[in-house]
């Protein structure tokens, strides 16, 4: 389902079911899934210090928006980072060294969860301010559009950053200068633990960015080929240099807002199962059983080998030395 | 008289005394109870606050089927 909030495109075009496109979104929705579940458990038993805020739930949102990005473009973050960060091809190696707090991580230990980041391949970094990203996102657009390379730079940020003055200012600021930037809004219903019902003053937020003159559209954030067909339109929107797209994609995450916090104190067993039986990746499984695009065990062969490949990237940071006591002042503002 | 207590809770007796002290004073701020409007699903102050600096002030405070209460979350 996609609710046009806008006068144009009132529908996306059905996402062709080609087997390469087909085996990359699942495999980045199971990648994701598999890392925070193992965060989970490293975390749980102690194995790995710290709390982190995980993406389960969420997958297929980076996963539809990052599946049409080139590694050029640049991805802008959250605190609930991972899921970005692996749909824009950050190695889970480094990822997970750095959630370790090692030496290879891509910050080299010295950022965690909530600052993994890496330029190379336009991950631009997560943060652990509330909307952020958002202005950084909108900087390289403007550098994008001023040195005309055709980048596309994406803010990923969440129903709370809907409450961030500096996302108004950078609506308003990639409407005027029409800069190639799509805003990912990612509504999962909560604020840590308040709830987007009673503090947002409007049921689809697609609403308000509409008003900065931009295509705006709900997105059935838990249906990983409606994600990916409208975040189609908007990168060929931004190559086109036609200015920006908000996307507001309705979606949940299973987990509370970090490790260790329990949502039921504010949410019930009913809404968490009305969201789990939407699971984006057991829809994906039903709907490529449904038009036999791939079998259970093709399927099956790739949750396999993304589970061999976070096990390694488990070994490998449990292997990483720690930073040495030098690092402590380098790359370090104060 | 001193004692020795967490900086949350300091923090916590320092608002409430205040506000006991002086009916004018309101508190605002996001996610200062959690699951705010949900009382009706059996949700009260779930966090108050993520470092729970502000437990127990929404019971105290908020008086009930008010829409200007003092304890505005």
């Amino acid at each position: 389902m996609t609710t046009a909030i806008s006068t144009e495109a009132p529908t996306s075009a059905p996402v062709p079911r080609e087997p390469d496109l087909l085996y990359r979104l699942y495999r980045t929705m199971y990648l994701i899934r598999a890392f925070e579940q193992k965060i989970d458990a490293l975390r749980t038993s102690g194995q790995q210090q710290g709390s982190a805020h995980l993406y389960v739930g969420q997958e297929a949102v980076a996963t539809g928006v990052c599946a049409r990005l080139n590694a050029a473009d640049y991805v802008a973050s959250t605190h609930r980072g991972h899921g970005h960060a692996i749909g824009k091809g950050v190695d889970v190696a480094r990822m997970m060294a750095e959630l370790y707090g090692r030496a290879t991580g891509t910050n080299k230990g010295k950022g965690g969860s909530m600052h993994i980041a890496d330029t190379k391949v336009g991950m631009l970094g997560a943060t652990g301010i509330v909307g952020a990203g958002t202005p950084i996102a909108l900087g390289a657009a403007l550098s994008s559009k001023t040195r005309k390379t055709q980048q596309v730079a994406v803010a990923f940020f969440g129903d709370g950053a809907m409450g961030q003055g500096p996302v108004y200012e950078c609506m308003n600021m990639a409407s005027i200068w029409k800069l190639p930037m799509i805003f990912v809004c990612e509504n999962n219903g909560y604020a840590e633990s308040t709830s987007a019902e009673y503090a947002l003053s409007t049921r689809d937020l697609a609403r308000r960015a509409a008003a900065f003159e931009m295509p705006a559209h709900v997105v059935d954030g838990q249906d990983v080929f409606d994600v990916y067909a409208r975040a189609g339109e908007a990168v060929e929107r931004a190559r086109a240099a036609e200015g920006p797209t908000f996307l507001e994609c309705k979606t949940y995450r299973y987990y509370g807002h970090f490790l260790g916090d329990d949502p039921l104190r504010y949410r019930t067993k009913d809404e968490e199962a009305y969201y789990r039986s939407r699971d984006c990746i057991e829809r994906f499984e039903h709907t490529i059983r449904e038009e036999s695009l791939l079998t259970d065990r093709e399927l099956e062969a790739i949750r396999e080998e993304v589970n061999a490949t976070i096990e390694r990237a488990v070994e490998f940071a449990e292997q990483s030395p720690l930073p040495d006591v030098a690092e402590l002042t380098t790359e370090v503002l104060a | 008289m001193t004692r020795e207590l967490l900086a949350s809770r300091a923090e916590n007796e320092a608002i409430r005394h205040e506000m006991e002290r002086d009916p004018s004073i309101i508190m605002l701020g996001e996610d200062i109870a959690g699951a705010a409007g949900r009382a009706h699903l059996g949700f009260v102050d779930a966090w108050g606050g993520p470092m729970r600096s502000t437990k127990g002030l929404v019971q105290q405070f908020v008086r009930s089927g008010s829409s200007t209460h003092r304890f505005v979350k």
